[in-house]
């Protein structure tokens, strides 16, 4: 097919404004998915855990910004960062970092969310079994974290895949602009736009090829460092 | 000694358990029975601390251990699993070798069958020491053989440190052969309470009657 | 309590639906004015934001619709786009104003003839204190000239689009490169976007009037060049090629144009834009 061949082209050898664009991608999509986890793992841990009152309506809320679309969440963080919006003098619109700003708003709520379903079903068993051998809350949680490790790996993997994959707020604050804060679902709009379907396509192709290589080595390295 | 007054555990407007006053003598073994959502399982996480009890006091010792029903392999193989809780490697070995185990030592049990993990997460249990056990239905998924070592284990268990044990089953055999006493709990209240073969030889009441009909030894 | 509601719920849905019944009635004269409804009703149109978005065509459509009985479904996209929509088959007319890729369009062999039909111009919008200072300039591309030799931010379509190709075209040979000019910005978006993102960082940027006159209240941005010789933008209407292209609705197409290039639309399009911002948009060729 025509796209695999301009995606061949266009990887060998490497064309550079491609690799740039890349570049910014994967700094875009770790740092959001690196704070978004700092925030939502041990939030998301810690509603699941434990029982308060308004946790439900906590719950609710957490589901409906799951679900919260990312053209709105690209427009309130527009209008946070806009030059005469409250945050306006920091003069952050159109760059990567506010980039991160609006998928962190995207993706927190997912990992909380997700975080805190797995703690509540998935971790239950390993609570009360650890509680029923004696073991201290510090011994209980770790145990919790090493049995859930690829779970939770698997929640911070579908925080990563939401941000590379995620086009609509990332182009309203950065603004798709060339050689600064394009990415790759940017790039494949403005060739779609353009009328370069099977251009497209092949930026498609790379886009999937980064998701799975990032995916591969993530798992190859957790599954290094695990069982002992 | 356990001592348990006025104690109740509701959800909502629902009572699941309603025990006015129950005394578990030190160094006893006692069976509990009744049909499923009869308390049991409420009653033992009650006393295990699992769960928080809605009124009444409950007293227990110091040392707690608790065997849930659903038993749990940890990473790791079985070996591992039973050093976790603080015990070496060849006190392990022996508990394991006990259960009829032994040649799975180095294997994951998380690979274990269902009767496999209960023996396995018994081994864990009873490696360590305590004043109170607490089992929930620690037979349950273990065919004749494997029943027969669990409750060989429990005495030998019981033997050892002289605790106090409180287990739920629906095995006549295990109640008859390590407990001095049974207790039918039907609706989170007692039915019946006294050896294990009088009441299984004539009910006190009709509802302990039903449930133990089927019990043959 | 109960009964009532569903009492009221019962009436408010009989007169509904009763409502929706008495539409065509309250209406007679589109009805009667409805011509016969030809054998393949739609059209597919294939075109630009800046006529879509513009408001151009649902000012239009209307009555061309009433007066022919067919249904026009319009894709709108950047000129580049909307040409391979056609390419590809999925269009069976286009309105789109961009010379060079028109006739490739017909060379091609996609298109049947090029039938420029209006124009407006395209307009240098830009920081209200003008830094570049270009407002006297005579043509676009001396105003180019002055952006790029102060160095003022200037935010490029970047999105081979109709307007951006105007845009190369002005720059001529010297067209920055956005690598290395880091004032020169290539957004990669469509007309709006790149007008909001110019408000923000005080930029200039080439335009069409229309869409920026229907965002200025937003924006803080001035016409600061109009009507330069070489900002002129020229419409075209293109019927697609049914010998190159299956599934054409040729019929519909020459509908379209016909009704387009006649007098009742020239009319129209010759006052639109009058009501709404005081001055014409766009210009009939004569």
């Amino acid at each position: 097919m025509e796209s695999f061949r301009q995606a061949f082209e266009l990887l060998f050898p490497p064309d550079k404004e491609l690799l740039q664009i890349i570049g910014v991608t994967l700094k875009m999509s770790f740092f959001s998915t690196l704070i978004s986890c700092l925030i939502g793992l041990p939030l998301g841990s810690l509603i699941g855990s434990q029982s308060f009152r308004g946790k439900s309506f906590i719950k609710k809320l957490i589901h409906t910004l799951m679900g919260l679309p990312p053209v709105v969440a690209g427009l309130v963080v527009y209008s946070l960062f806009t030059h005469y919006g409250p945050l306006g003098r920091l003069n952050m619109l159109f760059t990567v970092r506010v980039m991160v700003v609006a998928q962190v708003m995207l993706i927190t709520p997912v990992v909380i969310g997700l975080t805190s379903s797995f703690i509540e079903s998935a971790s239950k068993p390993v609570i009360e079994t650890a509680r029923g051998l004696g073991f201290s809350g510090l011994k209980t949680a770790r145990l919790c974290i090493g049995e859930g490790r690829s779970s939770l790996f698997s929640v911070v993997l579908n925080a990563f895949g939401r941000s590379i994959a995620e086009v609509g707020a990332v182009s309203i604050v950065g603004g798709n602009i060339q050689w600064k804060t394009r990415v790759m679902t940017t790039a494949i709009m403005l060739e779609t736009n353009k009328g370069k379907f099977s251009f497209a396509i092949a930026l498609g192709i790379i886009l999937l090829l980064i998701a799975f290589i990032v995916n591969a080595l993530a798992s190859f390295t957790v599954r290094e460092n695990a069982d002992g | 000694m356990v001592e348990i007054k006025s104690l109740k555990k509701c959800y909502g407007d629902r009572t699941v358990l309603d025990i006015p006053e129950l005394v578990f003598e030190n160094g006893t073994v006692t069976a509990l029975a009744g049909a499923n959502g009869s308390g049991k399982t409420t009653l033992l996480r009650i006393l295990a601390g699992i769960i928080k009890k809605t009124e009444g006091s409950v007293k227990t010792p110091a040392s707690v251990l608790y065997l849930p029903q659903q038993c749990y392999a940890f990473r790791g193989n079985l070996i591992k699993n039973i050093t976790l809780s603080g015990a070496d490697e060849k006190e392990a070995s022996v508990l394991l070798r006990k259960l009829g185990l032994d040649n799975l030592a180095s294997k994951k049990a998380k690979s274990l069958s269902g009767g496999e993990l209960q023996r396995l997460a018994l081994c864990r249990i009873l490696s360590k020491k305590c004043e109170l056990l607490l089992l929930d239905e620690p037979t349950s998924a273990c065919d004749a053989r494997g029943a027969q070592l669990v409750t060989e284990a429990i005495n030998d268990y019981k033997e050892k440190y002289g605790c106090t044990v409180i287990m739920s089953t629906h095995s006549p055999a295990l109640a008859v052969n390590s407990a001095q006493r049974l207790i039918v709990l039907g609706s989170g209240r007692i039915e019946a309470d006294g050896a294990p073969s009088d009441i299984l030889s004539s009910p006190e009441s009709q509802w302990a009657k039903s449930f133990t009909s089927g019990w043959k030894i | 309590m109960k009964r009532i509601l569903a009492v009221i719920m019962a009436l408010a849905l009989v007169a509904g639906l009763s409502a929706c019944g008495a539409k065509p009635a309250d209406e007679p004269e589109t009805t009667s004015v409805q011509a016969e409804t030809p054998e393949n009703p739609v059209i597919r149109l294939s075109t630009t934001t800046s006529v879509n978005d513009s408001g151009l065509l649902p000012y239009l459509l209307p009555a061309f619709e009433s007066a022919t009985g067919y249904r026009v479904e319009v894709q709108s996209a950047g000129t580049g786009a909307a040409i391979q929509k056609a390419i590809d088959g999925n269009a069976d007319v286009i309105l789109v104003h961009a010379k060079a890729s028109e006739e490739e369009f017909i060379d091609g062999g996609y298109g049947v003839e090029r039938l420029p039909f209006m124009f407006n111009y395209f307009v240098i919008v830009g920081p209200k204190d003008d830094p570049a200072g270009i407002k006297d300039c005579a043509d676009a591309a001396s105003a180019f000239a002055k952006i790029r030799d102060s160095k003022s931010k200037f935010v490029s379509r970047g999105d081979e689009s109709g307007t951006h190709k105007a845009e190369l075209k002005i720059w001529g040979d010297d067209a920055p490169d956005a690598a290395n000019d880091s004032w020169y910005i290539s957004a990669g978006q469509g007309m709006g976007a790149c007008l909001t993102m110019a408000g923000e960082q005080q930029a200039y940027c080439l335009t069409d009037k229309a869409t920026f006159l229907s965002m200025k209240d937003e924006l803080d941005l001035d016409i600061v060049l109009a009507e330069g010789e070489d900002m002129k933008n020229t419409y075209s209407l293109i019927a697609v090629n049914p010998e190159k292209i299956d599934g054409v609705n040729t019929e519909g197409a020459q509908a379209f144009i016909d009704w387009m290039l006649g007098d009742e639309a020239g009319a129209l399009i010759a006052k639109y834009g009058e009501e709404e911002y005081g001055t014409a948009l766009f210009t009939l060729l004569k």
